[in-house]
């Protein structure tokens, strides 16, 4: 057991690695702010005591950013093992391959996760500044729904990069995790007014793909709405582990299955 | 091939400062029409209008709290907009008259998705629990969230007079800053100058926010000269509207003849309109104070 825990920490803290030496958070922190800054600074009409649409806008970069970071995370974790080939002397450790699996998917996924909570953190002090609360239990419930969101993504992007190429999972992933968050909610009337074999499909996919949009609080952060209820809260963190559970039970397989 | 690089470079910039000169030489009345507008403009005119709308409607979600309006009203069959009586205040152009109903049904359907079951649809359920489907409406000086994004919309479209009018009652009705609202009233009857519209608001903020009536008697004079021949029925409209006050001003100082014109003149220009009732029954009113 010690053995396995000190081999997960090791591949976990390589993917921590990977995210800070890439310094990709520097560049969004970068971006988020020339963005938010001005935007902040805004006297509409010479008027000043309005931040919602500053906090709006800075909660859809931070999703934005977060699940760029979770994708991006996912799928690097084991095409380049595969290209340099450092992927036979991390199995002739030896380490069994479902504990590279989650290892490297609890690194992907903890790294995500610690980037979103700067974001977090750094939203927090800019809404205590203006007077709208520190951390009020809405934002925490809204962090909590974020991090099971991009332990969805990470398990999505690593599947599919033991199924298709870097670019194409990419592609696959984002289409699937931006187009759920967007429209997921929307689908079934969507499929109401389709002809029946987009009826059809649309019913399927909104069965069997993942629903990023249940994890989305930020109505209820950017508009001080009360908090979700317990029951509900439980629920979606427990559709997030299953959906999870799932992505990592086909990419084990798929794992398994290849030729290394 | 690299030696050439300068003598391409300095033809090609003899050649365009050429065309620049030809092109300046040219008659104004010989060049393509633009709108002459700034490079924004011309360049994203189209784009422009779509963002100012855009960003008025986003203000009216933000005065529901984030809710959009098909969701307020996703059973209600409209989805148009809502019409409590703090939306019939918000809206009161009576560009969603008419949709009392899908109000209630909205309020009904919210409360059955409220009601229903885990089981009876696991996702709707929960879809309904996270994101909040209730009524609720910015109130005093919240409404100062819509600002910004009213001010982005008439940034985009200066002559989105709708936008400018909006964020003026935003101003002045709902967080009772007169100031805020007659500034906003005088850019944008500065931008756009033939708005009847905009002049008319004035007036309703000096006559119900600043109990000023004479600088109201005279914004509403302004509006009846603005609206002289008008045809279009929002002109109209205002016209009835300003002729009313006008009227009420009239029967303030007993001059029951002025009543009675400005209702004979409503009535050729719109019998129909409840503001012509109004001002029919005013006339009324004065020609019996008259006689009495």
């Amino acid at each position: 057991m010690r053995l396995f825990l000190r081999q997960l920490g090791a591949l976990v803290r390589l993917s921590f690695l990977d995210l800070y030496r890439r310094k990709d958070l520097v560049t969004v922190g970068a971006l988020a702010l020339a963005l938010l800054v001005p935007l902040a600074a805004l006297r509409p009409f010479g008027v000043a005591g309005a931040d919602r649409y500053v906090g709006e806008v800075a909660m859809g970069l931070i999703w934005l950013f977060s699940l760029v970071i979770a994708i991006a995370l996912g799928a690097r974790q084991f095409p380049p093992e595969f290209e340099s080939r450092t992927i036979y002397p991390l199995l002739a450790r030896p380490v069994g391959r479902s504990t590279v699996l989650l290892g490297k998917y609890l690194g992907a996924f903890l790294a995500a996760v610690s980037a979103t909570a700067l974001f977090y953190v750094l939203f927090a002090v800019y809404r205590g500044s203006t007077g709208s609360g520190w951390f009020p239990s809405v934002l925490w419930q809204g962090f909590v729904l974020h991090v099971c969101a991009l332990a969805v993504a990470v398990a999505l992007s690593m599947t599919l990069s033991l199924a298709v190429t870097m670019s194409a999972n990419l592609a696959f992933s984002a289409i699937a995790v931006f187009g759920m968050f967007i429209w997921g909610g929307r689908l079934p009337e969507l499929a109401v007014n389709s002809p029946l074999p987009a009826k059809i499909a649309l019913d399927v996919v909104y069965a069997i793909a993942p629903h990023f949009e249940f994890f989305d609080l930020r109505q209820r952060i950017v508009h001080s709405w009360d908090c979700v209820g317990v029951g509900v809260m439980l629920v979606v963190v427990a559709y997030a582990v299953l959906c999870s559970a799932a992505l990592l039970s086909i990419a084990a397989l798929l794992f398994r299955k290849r030729k290394v | 091939m690299r030696g050439d690089l300068p003598v391409v470079a300095i033809a090609a910039l003899a050649a365009s400062a050429a065309l620049a000169f030809a092109f300046e030489r040219i008659p104004a009345a010989a060049r393509p029409r633009t709108s002459g507008g700034d490079f924004l403009e011309v360049a994203f005119g189209g784009a422009r209008e779509a963002f100012s709308s855009a960003m008025v409607k986003k203000a009216d979600v933000y005065f529901h709290g984030g809710v959009e309006a098909e969701e307020r009203h996703e059973h209600g069959g409209r989805g148009d907009g809502c019409a409590c009586e703090d939306c019939r205040g918000h809206h009161r152009h009576g560009e969603h008259a008419g949709a009392e109903a899908a109000h209630d049904e909205a309020e009904h359907a919210a409360a059955e998705r409220r009601a229903m079951g885990f089981w009876s649809g696991p996702y709707r359920w929960i879809d309904s629990r996270i994101h909040t489907q209730e009524h609720r409406h910015l109130e005093g000086t919240d409404s100062i969230e819509m600002i910004p994004l009213l001010w982005a919309a008439v940034r985009a479209d200066r002559s989105n007079v709708s936008a400018w009018s909006e964020a003026a009652y935003v101003a002045a009705g709902m967080m009772k800053d007169y100031d805020l609202a007659l500034r906003i009233l005088a850019e944008g009857i500065a931008a756009n100058p033939g708005a009847a519209e905009l002049v008319c608001d004035r007036g309703h903020v000096y006559c119900h926010r600043l109990h000023d009536e004479a600088s109201a008697e005279k914004e509403f004079r302004r509006v009846v000269e603005m609206t002289e021949g008008a045809v279009n029925e929002k002109d109209v409209r205002v016209r009835i509207d300003s002729m009313a006050y006008l009227a009420n001003f009239a029967e303030k100082r007993g001059d029951a003849d002025a009543v009675r014109r400005y209702a004979e003149e409503a009535l050729r220009l719109a019998p129909d309109y409840a503001g012509t009732h109004g001002l029919v029954e005013m006339a009324g009113k004065a020609k019996k104070e008259e006689a009495k």
